[in-house]
């Protein structure tokens, strides 16, 4: 028999039609004291209005910097069994898929060793094990591993990448997002367990502009598939949706951004040289729409939240690239740019922040590039801009005015 | 610099260090590149002596290389 | 591939830098067969969904809510399930739904009447509210100014009948974050709740000294309210600087600054991360302050019930939150929610002249 607390406020939270995250702390509650002081805990800070974990950001597990984040409650005399209770990240499958045996063993891991408790999964994308103790973290680490599980990463280091499930099960996946993944994740293995960067670095590839893992919002580093082709028309299944009440001027006509859609009640046409392939027309007419080759990425970088200038949303890089394997181009690209940035970036200064304070031709001369239009949404408006030894040299406008 | 000398200052600057200033992986790089090492020895060298327990990564506001012993310290600490 | 735990463990065994499974290893046979090759795919109820590969096969997708905190006894059940109905594949979104894939048709309705008999939510595909991102709050974080799960609770036993059954005029995203660290991108969804602080830090002088150095401290606060204290050998905070971000704390743990009744949950909106039609954008504020009042939350929910009718009704078809204020404009916003406009509202941070209004296109709404 475990521990029992009266939990008064929180069995509040056992009704209700969505699945309650109370029943499942108590289903562990009663067979893990680590789980059964978690619940008292909790009750106390739902009583209070206050959290009790404090910090500690020194636990690991041998030659890692990161996959486990330190907690200690700050009432351990009054809950012993959360005294220690930390966090462990694994490394999720790309796409998130599972089979009901890998599922078990992670269970039978977590309830030997954890508190039985679980995020399916962190907003990383880790699968999260929520609650162990310090002398429990190398056997963890080690059974993972030889059943062929590696840790997460946390701290200042490349983060887990993720992705959305892409070609395994989405019809507009312009490129392999499982695979990048995959591929990126083995590639940069020594950067995402042993932290050698100012701050963390987020990857994470979606395989359209609709863009299902929120990449644009929340990754230094956000690969998003695209396409050049023309977008190619079934005009029999445009007239499908028409016949089961779709207004095709209203519905698709009118909101497409580009205005470069038509429809004369029969033919829906497009002027593919003004699309700016947002997807939108494609997602409502499923089916009867369809991007076609080549196909590639945008590749977008410096999106965080607010702190501390502001939040940020990832900016163009490369307007489009190819992504095919060994995908070397954008590995060389990514040890480029978080090569300039360990150089010059502050303890905690995102890659995003280190390009806003150094200027982007710092960040774009570094990883080789040069300036597009389609990096920006219009060019400067202040007249204050800088010259380098040479940019005037050979007389650059003799060769355009031509 | 011979290997085992390197990990031998690596590890002495950092005990010096202590509670005056945290080093970063490359705070030590840039520290020991001013010295004339590369930046791929030192690497080396940081990651044997991690990998031999004498030093840990710590995570307070931003990854850190700290002594190993620091963590029996932490954890005694934290509960007072 | 069989999995092993030893009886004893010798962490010399330990292998590193192995990186994740392939995913191979958990793809169903007709999604291995048919990858990259999928030609359309058809919601056919609010939480079913076949996918039609070039081929001809299908795979139908049957998604239910979680909580995302889950107890290894429901991991197991959810195992069991897959493994009679889906040979033992299922998958997780990124919105933390359970997705169950099966290969057979004849599955299909057994599994549906077996989820519904276990009191599984079944729903959130298509133009509808689906499950809730959000952070750790209580359960597990040291910064959390409001609970997590417990805020996401209330609002999906609210809106619950917009998972299963009701539309939407386009898919509408929550999320909560429990203090501005805002770890679930929080700053790009339609409706999104944050924890915040509205006091600055308490300073405990006498810790100071052995728990927090002076320059990273110092250097943590974006608004440089933090200088130092010599007499006390700790620091002091210029109050009118302070914006209660809460960052010095997480560098320091001398500054605390949880407080049971002054901390409470912004509402902000308007959000979105995808590029369909118009290009992401940021939420913005729409309530400054609710209290923080477990376990069910009142004021929070009735804010929000305002917010949510108030698009439903007005929306067309398509529009985003961010779509359809952007097409009425924020003065009816605050006029059709009923939400009154307050001194927090405008904008006095580092991209503040980009709110302001420069031309006189103004709408009358009263
Ligand atoms: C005492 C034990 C501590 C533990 C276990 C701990 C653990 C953590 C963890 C797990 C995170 C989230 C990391 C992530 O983003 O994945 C974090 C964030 C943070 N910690 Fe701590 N920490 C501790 C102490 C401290 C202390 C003493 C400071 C300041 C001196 C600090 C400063 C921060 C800051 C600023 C963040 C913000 C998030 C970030 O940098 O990513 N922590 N901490
Ligand atoms: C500067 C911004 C951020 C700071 C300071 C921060 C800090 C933290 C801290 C302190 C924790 C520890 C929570 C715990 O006790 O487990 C944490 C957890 C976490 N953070 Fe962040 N975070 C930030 C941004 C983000 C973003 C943008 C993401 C997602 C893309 C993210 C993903 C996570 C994940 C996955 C966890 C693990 C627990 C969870 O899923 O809730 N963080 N973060
Ligand atoms: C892109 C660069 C710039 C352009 C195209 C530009 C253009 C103009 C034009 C067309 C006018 C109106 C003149 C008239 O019709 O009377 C004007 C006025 C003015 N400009 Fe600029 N300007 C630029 C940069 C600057 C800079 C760098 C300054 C100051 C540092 C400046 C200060 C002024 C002032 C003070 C006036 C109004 C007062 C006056 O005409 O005496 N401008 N500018
Ligand atoms: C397996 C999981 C998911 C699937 C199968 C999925 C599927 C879809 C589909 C088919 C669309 C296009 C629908 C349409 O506009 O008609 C879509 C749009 C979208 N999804 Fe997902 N989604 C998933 C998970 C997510 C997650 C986890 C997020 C965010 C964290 C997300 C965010 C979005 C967004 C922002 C859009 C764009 C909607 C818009 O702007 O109109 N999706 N998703
Ligand atoms: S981002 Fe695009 S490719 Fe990926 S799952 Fe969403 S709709 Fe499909
Ligand atoms: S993808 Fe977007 S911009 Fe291009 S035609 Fe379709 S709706 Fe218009
Ligand atoms: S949002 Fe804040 S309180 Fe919540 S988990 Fe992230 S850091 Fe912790
Ligand atoms: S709460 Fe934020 S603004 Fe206030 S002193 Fe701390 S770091 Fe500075």
């Amino acid at each position: 028999m475990t521990k029992k607390y009266d939990t008064p406020l929180l069995d509040e939270l056992e009704k209700g039609p969505f699945p309650s995250f109370v029943t499942e702390i108590k289903k562990a509650a009663a067979k893990n004291e680590m789980a059964a002081d978690e619940l008292g805990l909790l009750e106390k800070s739902f009583r209070d209005k206050v959290t009790y974990w404090k910090h500690g950001g020194i636990v690991g597990v041998r030659g890692y910097g990161g996959g486990v984040i330190g907690r200690y409650c700050e009432l351990a005399d009054q809950f012993p069994g959360v005294a220690h209770f930390h966090t462990v990240r694994i490394n999720q499958p790309a796409g998130l898929f599972y089979t009901s045996e890998a599922m078990r063993f992670i269970c039978d891991v977590w309830d030997r060793y954890g508190s039985g408790l679980t995020n399916f999964h962190g907003s990383t994308g880790d699968i999260i094990l929520l609650g162990t103790v310090t002398d429990n973290l190398e056997a963890i680490g080690t059974i993972f591993s030889i059943n062929g599980f590696d840790l997460g990463g946390s701290g200042s280091a490349m983060r887990t990448p993720s992705c959305c499930v892409g070609p395994a099960r989405c019809e507009w996946s312009m490129i392999d997002t499982l695979d990048i993944t995959y591929d990126l994740t083995q590639e940069f293995q020594d950067e995402l367990h042993r932290p050698s960067f100012p701050y963390k670095f987020k990857i994470k590839t979606v395989g359209c502009p609709i863009d299902c893992n929120a990449s644009i919002a929340r990754a230094d580093c956000s690969i998003i598939g695209t396409w050049k082709g023309p977008i190619a028309i079934d005009q029999d299944k445009v007239k499908d949706y028409v016949k089961k009440g779709m207004n095709i001027q209203e519905e698709i006509v009118n909101l497409c951004p580009g205005k470069c859609i038509t429809w004369d009640g029969n033919n829906l046409a497009i002027n593919d040289s003004d699309c700016l392939h947002c997807m939108h027309c494609i997602a409502k007419l499923a089916g009867a729409l369809k991007p076609t080759p080549p196909f590639g990425a945008t590749v977008l970088i410096g999106s965080k939240a607010p702190f501390v200038v502001g939040a940020t949303l990832s900016w163009v890089i490369f307007p489009f690239i190819e992504m095919k394997p060994p995908y070397q181009e954008m590995k060389d690209f990514i040890r480029a740019a978080t090569e300039w940035w360990s150089e010059y970036g502050k303890n905690r200064e995102r890659i995003g922040e280190l390009i806003l304070r150094m200027g982007m031709r710092e960040f774009l001369e570094a990883v080789g590039l040069t300036p597009t239009p389609e990096m920006v949404k219009e060019p400067r408006r202040d007249p204050f801009w800088f010259w380098k030894e040479g940019d005037l040299e050979g007389k650059p406008w003799e060769s355009w005015l031509k | 610099m011979e290997k085992e000398e390197l990990k031998k200052q690596i590890y002495t600057l950092i005990e010096q260090a202590q509670g005056k200033k945290k080093y970063k992986q490359m705070d030590i790089i840039k520290h020991f590149r001013n010295l004339g090492v590369s930046d791929a020895e030192t690497k080396e060298a940081i990651r044997e002596l991690i990998d031999g327990g004498q030093l840990i990564y710590t995570y307070m506001g931003g990854s850190y290389i700290e002594l190993a012993t620091k963590l029996e310290k932490f954890e005694k600490d934290i509960f007072k | 591939m069989p999995y092993v735990i030893p009886d004893v463990v010798d962490v010399k065994q330990r292998k590193t830098d192995i990186g994740p499974p392939h995913y191979k290893n958990f793809l169903p046979p007709v999604i291995q067969k048919n990858y990259g090759d999928w030609k359309t795919h058809e919601i056919l109820s609010p939480g079913l969904m076949v996918h039609i590969a070039n081929s001809g096969d299908k795979i139908w997708t049957i998604r239910v809510a979680s909580p995302r905190l889950l107890a290894t006894d429901t991991l197991r059940e959810i195992a069991d399930i897959a493994e009679k109905y889906c040979d033992g594949y299922f998958r997780f979104t990124t919105r933390n739904n359970i997705e169950f894939l099966v290969s057979d048709e004849s599955k299909v309705n057994p599994l549906i009447e077996e989820l519904k008999a276990k009191k599984y939510m079944i729903g959130g595909i298509g133009s509808r509210v689906s499950n809730i991102v959000h952070t750790q709050g209580w359960i597990h974080c040291h910064s959390a100014a409001v609970d997590a799960s417990g805020l996401v609770k209330c609002l999906m036993d609210e809106f619950a009948d917009y998972f299963t059954t009701k539309e939407t005029p386009n898919k509408l995203r929550f999320a909560v974050a429990c203090c501005t660290n805002m770890c679930g991108a929080v700053h790009c969804s339609d409706i999104a709740f944050v924890g915040i602080h509205t006091k600055i830090p308490r300073i405990d002088h006498d810790k100071f000294k052995d728990l927090c150095e002076l320059p990273t401290t110092m250097a943590a606060c974006p608004t440089a309210a933090i200088i130092p204290d010599p007499a006390k050998k700790s620091v002091k905070i210029k109050e009118e600087k302070c914006m209660y971000c809460g960052n010095c704390y997480s560098v320091c743990p001398s500054l605390p600054i949880k407080d049971p009744v002054n901390d409470g949950v912004a509402i902000v909106v308007g959000g979105k991360v995808g590029n369909l039609r118009t290009p992401p954008k940021f939420s913005k504020l729409a309530v400054a302050f609710l209290p923080n009042n477990p376990p069910r939350w009142p004021e929070v929910i009735k804010a929000t019930k305002m917010i949510f009718d108030a698009y439903v009704a007005g929306a067309k078809k398509h529009e985003r939150v961010g779509e359809w204020i952007q097409r009425i404009g924020w003065e009816k916003f605050f006029a059709v929610t009923g939400i009154p406009f307050t001194w927090q509202h405008v904008d006095d941070w580092t991209y503040a002249f980009e709110t302001f209004r420069t031309t006189a296109q103004i709408k009358w709404v009263k």
